[in-house]
């Protein structure tokens, strides 16, 4: 069995009757923090011996939206910022609904890293993803060497396309502002649309398929092709 | 060249030989060999034989006149096999280990379909007074230990508390006040910039480009190795420009050890003071040679025994950059510029596992930061493993278990899918469009490769593999470091992370990598009363595709539901079953009074079992450990004597049946025995092998010759009854 | 070994011997880390730190390589990877000056990099606090000479220093390292230094019998 997915979150408590679920993804430099974000908002810990990750983890994680009663799962790539990983990005945002590019507030190098990411998601990624500008390290802010006006600015012309991307700063560390981002995530994502799926698919508590079954039943999709092959 | 080593110059007014092996050039007979320090204590460890001396003893020579002699084979009746129950003697009683209960469950004949493959052994009951002849023998000609033999020391004098200092092991021991201020000088990883102390560190490693840049260092601040590093591509370069020849190893006297090997564009270099690193050793020919040849090695040293240990070591070390690059790769990055910096796709982990790979390589010990304690021993497995040619540890559990979990294996790579059943990974790319079928269906594992449940120290429980391939040893022992070091960096936690890590297995295929799923779950968990102690067991599954770790994932979640729920409605849940079969404390079951220590290899299978180091000396110290680390490797690569005895052990892989046939051409069998003794204390160390397996065991007390050869042979042919649950088969195959 | 990596440089030095390479490297760079073994070997390794641009962090890894012959062969070892090359010379040996051309097209033949018109050289005149004297005449006529044509009209910077100051020495490699850290920078934007190519290990579908595929 998977291991129960347990909320962190003080607003899981309230009921809800409405689910949906999301594919996220972490993109960014190497060392910025995208891991320690990560659990942060899994398992509200932080690590200050973690070193590098390795290929990929995927982590799952619940929020509740009190105001609309909806319970939103994310499903999370944290992925290996090390750039010899960087081909196998287009695996993890290739379904995403939503990337958080980070940064650190402390690197330059980094953010210009992340601006480099969003624009590959702008080119790759599924139309319509919801990217967050992620600054990491705000407890370092007196190191900081990436401005919030910078980052004002960059975000504007990187708007001007018409798309729309959240900034926030956090710290993994101390906690602050990380759990806001996912809500602001969530809050941008197509809820309505993602529950109503839900519903008719049956896809209410996923994550309890009958394992080795074979459903029947569904529409034909077109198949995958073995990779390679013909 | 007399200079070549870089170490203090002061050295070079010495009169030492220096030794130059290089490729073509047939090794200089000056060798003076590593000779073995001699212990701090006031006599010499014995070796049953003398090197020079090494030859075959006739067991017939030796035994004492005897009336009759028969060589026919009994089958012992069962109750002379039987483990006593729960028996502990003094010795063996732990205060400290609370999670080691004695399993005897396995060990009765409740299960009968257990019992049933459970080998019998045919045994000559004379092979005990044999080899004991031999043994005695040996020691006679030794002319040592008149007296000491015969009586068994009893517990009740007090023994005096070895440390490896005294030992003798590593140089310079007089230097230091005791164990903590020697590890810390000569062993311990230090990256300061204090050049003397770099110097004067026992082992070094160093990884290069052809150009001269770094890649890695075992020690010191970049500063100091900036330097090295050019010295060393002169050196090779000198040898290859201007002889024509590709430098192996330089030995000076029996102080050093440099060894070089050529992965353009790579160079990996080691230099050790350790002697047993510098001993000479050959492979032990045998069947296990021809089934598991080590293509590295053998491909870069042609015959020189003498360097093989560190080559090997050096080999795991470029293997390592293999696994998280690939080969094309690192020969690409080089080939569009010479001036390359492979540092710049490494990562600080990279390094943290290169440098706890330099110390479990040479020492067996963990990489640990200041202060800290060793806790889990892992390190010490990995050292044994590596010395016993790349073995692999594997655990005990009951047969009816592992097949019960070989079927569930093999049932994944049945089940069949509607493609959008899955948390859809469609790969957009690569949509194919089928013509036709309302039913068209997959295999959820059609990509499947191999996969494992592994216990937390990485010890297989249950495999599954394609018909046609493999995955070797060393490759194994490879994934499973970074699946260790990936689960490091997830920290302890109650949650799951699901890992998806792209890995070359470079004995598989160099060029390209597979993609490796992995799932931890606490079986715990699923046992009522809930145990108090977590047990974690790991779901590794290998697919061949890149893309399909949703489709793994599915297939890790189907394994935890057979296991925890058992696979049909009438099979009961396997979990209790491996919480209970999984622990080993055979040291419980079998009496074997004074051998606190012991490793038994099945040389077919290349697999081995051992018992905890805790039972050695009470405690999992760095000096319990380094002391174990140099015994072992004394009994390992010395030159055994054989024996040629009448019998021959065959082993019949299809029936798993262990005979001992009247051959008069045996000449597998081998043994070394060897004693360091010291003011009250003494440590015994023996070797014993034939063509089936490999055996060592330690005691430090006082045991003489004929217990020495009881409790071993009892031991042994524990390990051979048991064989099927102590050692995994070829796995279950698709 | 810590998160941020410093960028590495491999330099070489070269020129004829007793242009005064050694002494110039010793004012320059920390001592504690320097092995000479030029007689033996061939070649003295030397390390130092510099910092780029305020904020670029640098290790020059020096080589100082014998100018005789007997080491010659060595050349392929030595030049090979390099980043950068110093070409020292000595302002009271005209001979010494005239041999920049044959250093800098023996290090080119011996070091095979990929782009000769783009790499980094700089050039050293050494000694320059002696007496005007003894220096060679129309010396700068001369050095003009050479770097317009001689060296392939390639305009390499040229600095002019002495033992006893260090300083120039110090801003003669910064701008080598500049030069060298800028063609890293073209040369990381024409090919990526990535694998973007995760081969496959196996295909497992051309493997089994049943792929059911016509190829």
């Amino acid at each position: 069995m998977s291991a129960p997915t347990s909320n962190q979150n003080p607003q899981s408590s309230q009921s809800t009757n409405r689910f949906a679920q999301f594919k996220l993804v972490l993109l960014g430099e190497s060392a910025v923090g995208k891991s320690s974000i990560v659990h942060r908002f899994v398992k509200n810990t932080f690590d200050d011996m973690r070193e590098s990750t390795i290929g990929a983890a995927f982590l799952t994680q619940t929020i509740t939206l009190p105001e609309s009663k909806t319970t939103i799962k994310f499903e999370i790539w944290d992925t290996a910022g090390q750039e010899r990983y960087k081909s196998l990005a287009p695996m993890y945002y290739r379904n995403a609904n939503a990337a958080l590019c980070v940064y650190d507030i402390t690197s330059r190098s980094s953010f210009s890293k992340a601006q480099d990411w969003i624009k590959e998601l702008k080119k790759q990624a599924p139309e319509g993803i919801v990217i967050a500008l992620v600054g990491n390290k705000s407890d370092l802010a007196d190191s900081r060497e990436v401005e919030e006006s910078e980052v004002e600015e960059y975000i504007q012309q990187a708007s001007e396309d018409g798309s729309s991307i959240i900034t926030s700063e956090c710290s993994a560390k101390s906690g602050d502002g990380v759990l806001e981002i996912f809500t602001s995530i969530a809050k941008s994502l197509p809820v309505e649309e993602a529950v109503g799926a839900g519903t008719n698919r049956n896809r209410a508590g996923a994550g309890n398929r009958r394992a080795g079954g074979v459903d029947l039943g569904r529409a034909r999709r077109p198949e995958q092709a073995s990779s390679g092959c013909c | 060249m007399k200079d070549v080593h870089p170490k203090n110059p002061e050295n070079s007014d010495q009169h030492e030989t220096i030794k130059f092996n290089t490729s073509f050039i047939s090794p200089s007979k000056l060798v003076s060999g590593p000779s073995i320090s001699p212990a701090k204590f006031p006599s010499v460890p014995t070796t049953a034989v003398n090197l020079e001396n090494a030859g075959s003893i006739n067991a017939a020579d030796l035994l004492p006149s005897q009336s009759s002699h028969t060589s026919s084979t009994e089958v012992p009746d069962s109750s002379h096999l039987r483990v006593a129950n729960n028996h502990s003697s003094g010795r063996f009683s732990l205060a400290s280990e609370n999670s080691y209960v004695p399993s005897i469950a396995g060990l009765t004949s409740e299960d009968e379909e257990d019992d049933r493959e459970d080998n019998n052994i045919e045994t000559s009951h004379n092979e005990e007074e044999d080899l004991q002849s031999i043994l005695n023998g040996l020691i006679r000609h030794e002319n040592h230990f008149n007296g000491q033999i015969s009586h068994r020391n009893s517990l009740s004098s007090p023994r005096q508390e070895i440390s490896f200092l005294d030992l003798n092991i590593f140089p310079n021991s007089e230097t230091v006040q005791n164990g903590e201020e020697y590890y810390n000088k000569y062993i311990r990883i230090s990256k300061d910039e204090d050049e003397a102390a770099f110097v004067e560190k026992l082992k070094h490693f160093f990884i290069l480009s052809s150009a001269g840049k770094p890649v890695f260092s075992m020690h010191g601040a970049d500063d100091i190795i900036m330097g090295y590093m050019g010295i060393i591509t002169t050196i090779v370069s000198t040898f290859e420009e201007n002889m024509k020849e590709e430098i192996k190893s330089i030995t000076v006297g029996d102080r050093i050890k440099i060894v070089a090997i050529n992965k353009n564009p790579l160079i990996l270099v080691a230099v050790s003071q350790i002697s047993y690193e510098m001993m000479s050793f050959t492979h032990n020919e045998s069947v296990e040679e021809e089934l598991h040849p080590r293509p590295n090695s053998l491909e870069d040293h042609d015959s020189d025994s003498d360097d093989l240990i560190l080559i090997n070591q050096l080999n795991t070390l470029y293997n390592y950059l293999l696994s998280i690059l690939s080969k094309p790769t690192i020969e690409k990055n080089f080939h569009n510029r010479m001036n390359y910096d492979l540092r710049r796709v490494l990562t600080p982990l990279d390094f943290h596992n290169f440098e706890a790979l330099c110390l479990k390589l040479t020492y067996g010990l963990p990489l640990l930061k200041e202060g800290e304690k060793i806790s889990d021993t892992s390190s010490f497995d990995f050292y044994i493993g590596e010395l016993l040619d790349s073995s692999i540890q594997s655990v005990k559990i009951r047969n009816t278990t592992r097949n019960r979990l070989n079927n569930i294996f093999l049932s994944c790579k049945r089940i069949k899918v509607k493609e959008d059943d899955l948390d859809s990974e469609v790969n957009s790319d690569s949509v194919s469009f089928f013509s036709k079928a309302e039913d068209q269906e997959r295999y959820l594992g059609e990509d499947l490769l191999f996969s494992f449940l592994t216990t937390s120290s990485n010890r297989i429980l249950s495999f599954m593999k394609p018909r046609n391939h493999t995955l070797s040893n060393e490759d194994l022992k490879i994934l499973f470091s970074m699946i260790s070091s990936a689960e490091m960096q997830s920290g302890d936690s109650e949650f799951t992370e699901d890992l998806w890590i792209p890995l070359c297995m470079p004995n598989f295929n160099p060029n390209g990598f597979l993609y490796v799923f992995v799932r931890k779950f606490d079986l715990s968990e699923y046992v009522e009363p809930r145990p108090t102690v977590s047990q974690p067991l790991s779901i590794i599954l290998i697919s061949s595709n890149k893309n399909t770790f949703f489709k793994m994932r599915e297939i890790s979640r189907y394994i935890i539901t057979k296991i925890v729920k058992g696979e049909n409605s009438r099979n009961n849940p396997l979990s209790r079953e491996l919480l209970e079969s999984t622990k080993l404390s055979i040291l419980n079951d079998i009496r074997v009074p004074a051998i606190k220590h012991f490793i038994y290899k099945l040389k077919c299978s290349n697999q081995f079992i051992m018992n905890d180091m805790v039972y050695y000396n009470n405690d999992r110290s760095m000096n319990t450990l380094l002391q174990l680390v140099y015994f072992y490797s004394i009994l390992h690569n010395s030159k055994a004597t054989k024996i040629k005895s009448k019998l021959k052990a065959t082993y019949n892989h299809e029936t798993g049946l262990v005979r001992q046939i009247n051959s008069s051409r045996s000449e597998s069998k081998k043994l070394t025995y060897t004693r360091w003794n010291g003011a009250g204390t003494s440590v015994t160390g023996f070797m014993l092998s034939d063509d089936v397996y490999e055996f060592y065991c330690l005691s430090n007390e006082e045991i003489g010759s004929k217990d020495l050869i009881a409790n071993s042979l009892k031991i042994i042919q524990w390990c051979e009854k048991y064989r099927k649950r102590l050692f995994l088969g070829e796995g279950v195959t698709f | 070994m810590s998160g941020r990596k410093k960028t590495l440089l491999k330099v070489i030095i070269l020129g004829d011997s007793g242009v005064g390479k050694t002494s110039l490297m010793q004012q320059f760079v920390n001592n504690k880390f320097s092995h000479q073994y030029k007689a033996t070997i061939g070649a003295d390794f030397l390390t130092k730190e510099i910092t780029i641009d305020s904020n670029k962090q640098v290790t020059l890894q020096i080589w100082d390589t014998a100018g005789q012959e007997r080491f010659q062969s060595l050349g392929v070892a030595f030049y090979r990877g390099a980043d950068c090359c110093v070409l020292c010379y000595d302002v009271t040996n005209e001979k010494s000056l005239n041999n920049l051309t044959s250093w800098k097209d023996e290090f080119l033949v011996q070091s095979n990099v990929s782009n000769p018109q783009d790499f980094p050289f700089i050039i050293i005149g050494n000694k320059i606090d002696v007496d005007d004297s003894k220096k060679i005449p129309s010396l700068q006529k001369k050095l003009q000479n050479i770097t317009n044509n001689q060296l392939g009209g390639l305009n390499y910077p040229v600095f002019e220093t002495s033992a006893k100051d260090a300083i120039n020495v110090e801003s003669a490699f910064e701008v080598i390292a500049k030069m060298a850290l800028q063609q890293e920078e073209l040369n990381d934007a024409n090919g990526n230094d990535v694998s973007d190519d995760y081969n496959d290990a196996i295909n497992i579908h051309l493997e089994s019998e049943s792929s059911g595929c016509a190829c």
